[in-house]
């Protein structure tokens, strides 16, 4: 007797199931009623969900591409080489995922190619545009090799291997631009953005920032791919890899409190404000915890200790962008804002896609050396959580610190 | 007869200084000349709108424009159906905000027949 | 001539004639919003017993025109910032950005586009002044060449300096503004904000900006230094190791 075997309904195939669904629910609606029916957003705060997560955190947690194909071609580690094919997908597929967000959040997304040949050099905005777009370029092309070593074109292969560095060091540098420059967005408006968050050194504290967030990351992926593909990195690799994300969290909290200090700003959080709050909560759990328990050998020699240190990174970077983007504009607008369901089910849904993605890559590309993987049903769903465990936490304790339903002014 | 003393004259002097005053204060506010609605096919005569009278009843120009009246280039004819339906002068002139064209008054009271003074 | 506005606040009467005057040129529906929408380009708010009309500023180094990366917004030479919602995406950085809070979306759009005072560049260009000035009872929007109004407020200040609070707003505000407002309460209370930056705004994205040419060749050429370092340490490292391993 032949039974036809049943798609196996695990939890997480269902929440990726739900997530999608709503997703395009909320897409249908975006599209047909119009960005003031869907979104939370108004004249008085333009900016949210879409731009704060989708956009700001979504490049800088695709920055692990520039950093360790840095580390590898320019730097010559050729030990870190075995990170590289994971973290240009995860690059690759991040950037996709922030030119399908702007896709919803622009209001005529039609016309998102008139940046080509309408140019405004002055606008921070034009640079991003056009450093993202040649960035994917990039990393499509540093992706190629694994496409062409499974469609077995050496000859394409070869070629694109051997303009390598070239490539790599024009990725570093567009990274750098755009990294960047995601923060100097935030420059024009020293009227608006809340002194905790605004500085002359945004564009700075952005690079610096991702570079952490790219490799904590990295140490996040790894654990993500043991949990579903049964492949893990070396220990020492990963624990230097941590390593690094101290160092470059230190630096980013010293920028950052040299800044505030010297602003004077650092003598209000003695006032308990919902912004104070905010930021120690960022700055606490985002930059100073990661810091002390990866200073800990002990902590930083296991893997948990590692892992966990890499999640509350990703949480603190996070909580960044959102606070730059969000919180602190928002005593300036005069309103609270907090996304629509159909914001938020769009952003989740374009992540499950996402990771669904990295999943079906793996099976049929050779990203990790040894092979193709097939994913392990059970544990694949692993990185739904941990992808989006961050950002629903950080939404959750944002939503938790604000008094009552935000709306829009009239 | 009574004798009138100072107070007669000093009255007199009030009343021309606030005429005056009144004039002076209503040259400051440049308000638009006053309107001719042309007389047209059926009508007993031309209409003219005073903007001097409505600014007494109302105390923005955003009362009546531009949802009933155009500013900048105005429409020169109005009809009583158009006022009937609730249109333009008919918006405040239906007989309860304001006296309605089919009013007691009669027509005089709007138009102007040629040659008398409104 | 560099058309401005100088709107004085001492002589408005709240009559909205402006507000009005520019629906009818703009072809904007007839409701008035209590603020600034997409809808309506200029209101008049009344604060205690002063009123004071919004609308936007027309800056002379806007920051709508800085940010918008498609070059929508234009600063004229005679005077008006417009906007050309042929090229808008949508992107709403000049709605984020404007420190006077002026541009508008039209949220209610499943096309929408950006909307706010152009200041009539078409009766400008004709030689007219604005709707709203050419319609004003009391003179309160009067329309003229910068230079001249400065003028003119500067005399107002001067010939009633009890009736006025001593200031022209708008003459130094972010590098300065074509529409000049002159008051006899002190400004934050008419909702105008006092604390704005006398620099352009624009600067301090072009402090950065400008940078990026000298960034890039420099960057380039520290990276590829480190490379051709690294590269060569390793080339070193494994001709040795080829060294060593031959057999002696």
């Amino acid at each position: 007797m032949n039974a036809t075997r049943r798609p196996e309904f695990t939890f997480w195939r269902l929440v990726f199931l739900v997530l999608t669904a709503t997703g395009t629910v909320a897409a249908l609606l975006r599209f047909t009623r119009g960005l003031g029916a869907s979104t939370n957003l108004s004249d008085q705060f333009p900016w949210g969900l879409w731009v704060g997560f989708d956009v700001l955190c979504g490049v800088g947690l695709a920055a692990g591409g520039f950093t360790i194909t840095a580390i590898v071609y320019v730097f010559n580690l050729k030990r870190f080489a075995p990170i590289i094919r994971p973290t240009v997908l995860t690059a690759f597929l991040g950037y996709v995922f922030v030119a399908v967000a702007l896709l919803f959040d622009l209001g005529q997304p039609q016309r998102i190619w008139h940046a080509l040949v309408m140019w405004n050099p002055h606008s921070v905005m034009f640079e991003v545009a056009w450093c993202v777009m040649l960035y994917t370029s990039v990393l499509a092309l540093e992706f190629s090799p694994i496409v062409f070593e499974r469609l077995n074109l050496e000859r394409a292969r070869r070629i694109v291997r051997a303009v390598s560095v070239p490539l790599v060091i024009v990725g570093v540098i567009l990274s750098t631009l755009h990294q960047s420059s995601l923060g100097s967005l935030f420059l024009i408006v020293p009227e608006k953005l809340h002194p905790l968050w605004y500085s002359p050194l945004l564009p700075v504290l952005f690079f610096v920032s991702a570079i952490a967030a790219g490799l904590a990351m990295v140490i996040v992926e790894s654990y993500l791919c043991q949990r579903a593909f049964n492949h893990h990195l070396e220990m020492d690799l990963l624990e230097t890899v941590g390593r690094a994300m101290a160092v470059a969290l230190g630096v980013y909290g010293i920028l950052r409190l040299q800044d505030l200090a010297r602003r004077g700003v650092l003598p209000t959080l003695r006032h308990p404000s919902y912004e104070g709050g905010m930021f120690l909560l960022e700055v606490g759990l985002g930059v100073l915890l990661p810091i002390v328990l990866l200073a800990i050998p002990k902590v930083r020699m296991k893997e948990a200790g590692l892992v966990t240190s890499a999640f509350l990174a990703v949480l603190g970077f996070v909580m960044h962008r959102l606070n730059v983007s969000i919180t602190g504009m928002e005593r300036a607008a005069g309103v609270r804002y907090f996304p629509s369901w159909m914001e938020v089910a769009v952003s989740l849904a374009l992540v499950a896609v996402g990771f669904a993605i990295f999943g079906w890559a793996v099976q049929y590309l050779p990203i990790f050396h040894e092979g193709v993987h097939r994913p392990r049903a059970v544990e694949a769903p692993a990185w739904l959580l941990a992808k989006t465990a961050p950002t629903l936490a950080g939404g959750a304790l944002g939503s938790a610190s604000q008094s009552g339903r935000p709306g829009r002014a009239e | 007869m009574r004798r009138r003393g100072w107070k007669w004259e000093a009255s007199w002097l009030a009343v021309a200084v606030l005429i005056l005053a009144g004039h002076a204060a209503a040259e400051q506010l440049r308000l638009p000349p006053d309107l001719t609605y042309s007389k047209a096919e059926g009508s007993p005569g031309k209409v003219v709108f005073s903007h001097q009278l409505h600014t007494a009843v109302a105390d923005k120009c955003t009362a009546c424009h531009i949802q009933l009246f155009r500013m900048l280039r105005p429409t020169r004819q109005v009809t009583h159906a158009d006022m009937e339906a609730g249109k333009s002068c008919g918006a405040c002139h239906n007989g309860q905000m304001a006296f309605g064209p089919t009013d007691a008054a009669g027509c005089p009271r709007c138009h102007v027949s040629e040659g008398k003074p409104s | 001539m560099k058309g401005a506005i100088l709107f004085d606040s001492t002589k408005c009467i709240g009559c909205e004639a402006c507000v009005a005057a520019c629906k009818e040129k703009n072809n904007l529906p007839p409701t008035v919003d209590p603020k600034l929408t997409a809808y309506t380009w200029t209101v008049v708010e009344q604060r205690d017993k002063a009123f004071v009309r919004r609308m936007c500023m027309h800056c002379e180094s806007p920051t709508c025109a800085s940010v918008c990366p498609v070059g929508a917004f234009q600063k004229q030479l005679d005077g008006p910032v417009t906007y050309d919602a042929s090229r808008c995406m949508g992107c709403r950085y000049c709605v984020m950005a404007c420190p006077f809070g002026v541009p508008k979306y039209q949220w209610d759009r499943t096309v929408p586009i950006v909307q706010k005072c152009i200041m009539c560049p078409d009766r400008i260009a004709r030689g007219e002044a604005p709707a709203c000035a050419s319609v004003c009872p009391t003179g309160a929007t009067t329309f003229g060449d910068r230079n001249q109004l400065i003028g003119e407020a500067r005399a107002r200040l001067a010939a009633a300096p009890k009736s006025y609070v001593p200031r022209i707003y708008g003459l130094e505000e972010v590098g300065g503004t074509s529409v000049l407002i002159l008051s006899g309460v002190p400004f934050a209370s008419l909702g105008l904000r006092t604390d704005l930056l006398l620099q352009p705004l624009p600067m301090l994205t072009w402090q950065v900006l400008s940078k990026i040419p000298d960034f890039v060749v420099v960057g380039g050429a520290f990276l590829y230094g480190i490379w051709w370092i690294t590269n060569r340490r390793s080339k070193v490292e494994a001709l040795l190791a080829q060294e060593a391993a031959k057999p002696s």
